[in-house]
């Protein structure tokens, strides 16, 4: 690709992210619907479901990890497993 | 009140979302739908395997600045924090060592059972630039990410905040989980550790097969799945430091932290870490249990049966 296909390109892109942003971000569109129709309540915008996520991560990646308690011994039935990736 | 199993298959796993539902809950079927919907979402944003995803878009604009949507910009954001917390063992510029080593296509396309080693830089992530003000994200000429090592937790996260009106929900993606509230039964959800193993961790080892969570999340990162060939040991997750698949004493890291994509991260470093991972997790507030090659297992201080 020439430099002259990549800036075409490149300005596609851009108009598309734009619009997508116009759009209501273009982002979990038809999650925050759901969610609102599910909680019956009012939802938080897809935006807001991320940046709620990122303060409750709080800066430094790992900076909340100590919040979690340990798990402990279980002798139920599992309900699921966490088989690896 | 009975517990509820919705799956279905998203990001190249199966996904299972759990939660305790009435009879008469009408909205279970949405809430499943609204995760799917969140899977697919990020699915089509960030495969790498997805020549139309955006972000194939942004690695084949490497050089440029690129106009990431929120969604791309906050998760290639994320990766490079990640990064930073771990002084580049996680880094999501790996991707063509990964390649070079066989892992050049969807893991249930792959033939090739040789890899050849590709010279990678330990901080590569330092030089992707992010502009909060303008969502523009540039990366290094000849530079490409993946974010895979991280967007499977992220998804699990997002999938759980989108069910924020579930106070009982438990999202598991591949082995990726976040667990809130309990089924009802026990204070938590009850889950069995499998790490693909002949020989699981348990039974011998003084080691509990399951552990309880609640409000937490779970990932188990194991060179024992997504691997090509065993005489060469290729598998998916390489060491920066080498550029190589990695050679831990460990065959799986089990690790437990607030959020999935902390323990999605976390799992994967105290696996390339090799004997001081468990130490990383230990410093950081984290819980860990790591299973070596031959079964025996070493865990955290507050791991259950320890």
């Amino acid at each position: 690709m020439n430099r002259t296909d990549k800036n075409r390109k490149l300005r596609k892109l851009q108009i598309a992210v734009g619009a997508a942003g116009i759009a209501g971000l273009g982002l979990f569109s038809g999650l925050a619907a759901a969610n609102t129709h599910a909680s019956g309540s009012q939802s938080s915008t897809p935006d807001q479901q991320i940046t709620r996520l990122e303060n409750a991560q709080g800066g430094s990646f790992f900076s909340v990890g100590g919040q979690v308690a340990p798990p402990s011994s279980s002798s139920s039935q599992p309900q699921t497993s966490s088989g690896g990736s | 009140v009975s517990l509820a199993r919705a799956c279905f298959r998203a990001m190249n796993t199966d996904v299972e979302v759990l939660s305790p539902v009435r009879e008469s809950d009408i909205l279970w079927a949405k809430t499943v739908d609204a995760i799917r919907g969140v899977f697919e979402d990020v699915e089509n944003r960030l495969s790498r395997f997805r020549p139309d995803s955006e972000l194939s878009a942004l690695n084949g604009f490497a050089g440029e600045p690129f106009p990431a949507s929120p969604l791309l910009f906050r998760a290639v954001r994320m990766a490079v924090e990640a990064a930073r917390a771990t002084a580049g063992i996680f880094d999501p510029t790996i991707l063509r060592a990964l390649e070079a080593a066989g892992y050049d296509r969807s893991f249930e396309l792959i033939t090739s059972t040789r890899g050849r080693s590709e010279a990678t830089v330990l901080g590569g992530y330092r030089s992707i630039q992010c502009d909060d003000d303008t969502h523009t994200i540039r990366l290094d000429p000849e530079q490409r990410i993946d974010l895979g090592g991280i967007g499977k937790g992220w998804a699990v996260d997002l999938a759980l905040e989108a069910a924020v009106s579930r106070p009982d929900i438990c999202i598991n993606a591949g082995g990726d989980i976040a667990a809130r509230g309990s089924p009802g039964i026990d204070d938590g959800w009850t889950i069995t550790l499998e790490d693909g193993g002949q020989d699981e961790p348990g039974p011998g080892t003084g080691r509990p097969v399951t552990v309880l969570i609640r409000d937490a999340a779970m990932a188990t990162s194991t060179v024992l799945k997504r691997r090509w060939s065993v005489d060469e040991n290729l598998h998916h997750l390489i060491d920066p430091r080498t550029g190589r698949p990695s050679e831990s004493p460990f065959r799986s890291v089990t690790a437990v932290a607030a959020s999935c994509a902390q323990a999605d991260v976390a799992a994967k470093i105290a696996l390339l870490m090799g004997e001081d991972g468990l130490a990383f997790l230990e410093e950081r507030g984290m819980h860990g249990l790591a299973v070596r090659h031959d079964g025996s297992t070493v865990s955290t201080s507050l791991w259950p049966g320890r």
